[in-house]
């Protein structure tokens, strides 16, 4: 190991004598210290790349004849509101509104349940205006933990469903 | 046991060769990171469990801060330099050389036409108090750039930086953006969280 090797200077006190130092620098700090430095930039280069979650958006068709139809049993409504609030419901012929929030015995309790009662289910997540952008990165991180094959669409809340919110909160 | 007195050599390595390589290396690293570019805007990204990663090269980015303003951003500084010039040729800005290279600068920004050439002569940090790209349906100027963006390299990836708190309606406005430009396929960024353990 390299060392700093004092010269012997054993002179007698009191005598003026320089004493002969070694011009040898230990480099082991040093080297230690630029080692620390690359690991970091190895790994806080690594670091930056983010995350992200593909979503696919539906075309907008001007006919509505044209839109693909799908099956409504197997089809889930979900009505992102204000607050952190999520209504829900199954049949669009006699739809029941229930409330759900983001917790884990929520929303996702309530995917499972469809999914084990229809085997691909396809969500329909419908915010509303009040709600917020988190709302809705959350319903689809659900649904993407939730989903073996992921069937689901982004749609404009409708009349109808802006009607069954408030007849629901108004009670 | 005899007291076997092991005599003590002083050993000394000669580390400058090892200092030197590990400064070489660090080098090399510094020089191959990029630094963060400077945001005109502080958005909270949300988190998500889904572990997909964006691979490295450049995409759109559009931004969305709380209050609802709107930022457009690509990430190769080449492909600002066409775009600029495409967007001055076709919408007759009339941007000179020096304000293209000063907007091509910018990674991030979020400036109305209207406002651009006065503030691309803006003097000190071109970073603070950018007003935001309106999106609303009567001028859609995020439409605009977006599709010549588009043009500048297809099939680049689009992704949206959305706050947490920035409220539907304002996304609304961009995925419909998005929708009339028959665009479908985009990523929300997000930070990574757990991803947790679903019984059927």
């Amino acid at each position: 190991m390299a060392e700093i090797n004092t010269g012997e200077g054993g002179g007698k006190d009191g005598r003026k004598r320089s004493k002969k130092m070694s011009t040898k620098v230990d480099m082991t700090p040093m080297v230690d210290l630029a080692f620390l430095l690359i690991t970091f930039f190895m790994v806080s280069t690594s670091f930056t790349r983010k995350y992200a979650m593909d979503i696919q958006l539906p075309q907008k068709t001007q006919d509505p004849a044209q839109q693909q139809k799908v099956p409504e049993s197997r089809t889930i409504n979900l009505i992102l509101g204000d607050k952190d609030k999520i209504y829900w419901y199954e049949d669009p012929k006699n739809p029941q509104l229930k409330l759900t929030n983001y917790s884990d015995k929520g929303l996702r309790e309530v995917l499972l349940n469809k999914r084990r009662s229809v085997d691909s289910m396809i969500v329909i997540v419908k915010p509303m205006g009040t709600s917020t952008y988190k709302n809705l990165v959350d319903v689809m991180d659900e649904v993407k933990i939730t989903s073996k094959k992921l069937y689901y669409s982004i749609v404009d809340v409708s009349k109808e469903d802006e009607e069954l919110v408030s007849k629901f909160e108004g009670k | 046991m005899p007291k076997v007195k092991i005599p003590r050599k002083n050993i000394s390595l000669d580390m400058t060769a090892m200092c030197d390589m590990a400064f070489l290396l660090l080098t090399f690293f510094i020089l191959t990171s990029n630094f963060k570019p400077q945001e005109p805007v502080a958005v909270d990204i949300p988190s998500s469990a889904d572990t997909l990663q964006l691979p490295k090269d450049s995409m759109m980015v559009i931004s969305l801060d709380k209050d609802g303003n709107i930022f457009f951003g690509l990430g190769n500084q080449n492909e600002r330099q066409d775009l600029i010039r495409l967007v001055n040729e076709q919408l007759k800005l009339d941007l000179d050389d020096k304000e293209m290279k000063k907007f091509s600068n910018l990674e991030t920004f979020g400036i109305p036409f209207s406002q651009m050439k006065t503030y691309l002569n803006k003097e000190g940090s071109l970073a603070e108090g950018q007003p935001g790209i309106p999106a609303d349906s009567t001028n859609n100027e995020l439409k605009k750039w977006i599709f010549y963006a588009k043009q500048v390299r297809d099939g680049m990836r689009i992704s949206i930086r959305g706050d947490m708190k920035s409220s539907f309606k304002d996304t609304q406005k961009i995925i419909h953006t998005l929708q009339d430009l028959r665009l479908s396929k985009i990523s929300f960024v997000t930070n990574l969280e757990g991803t947790p353990d679903i019984k059927l």
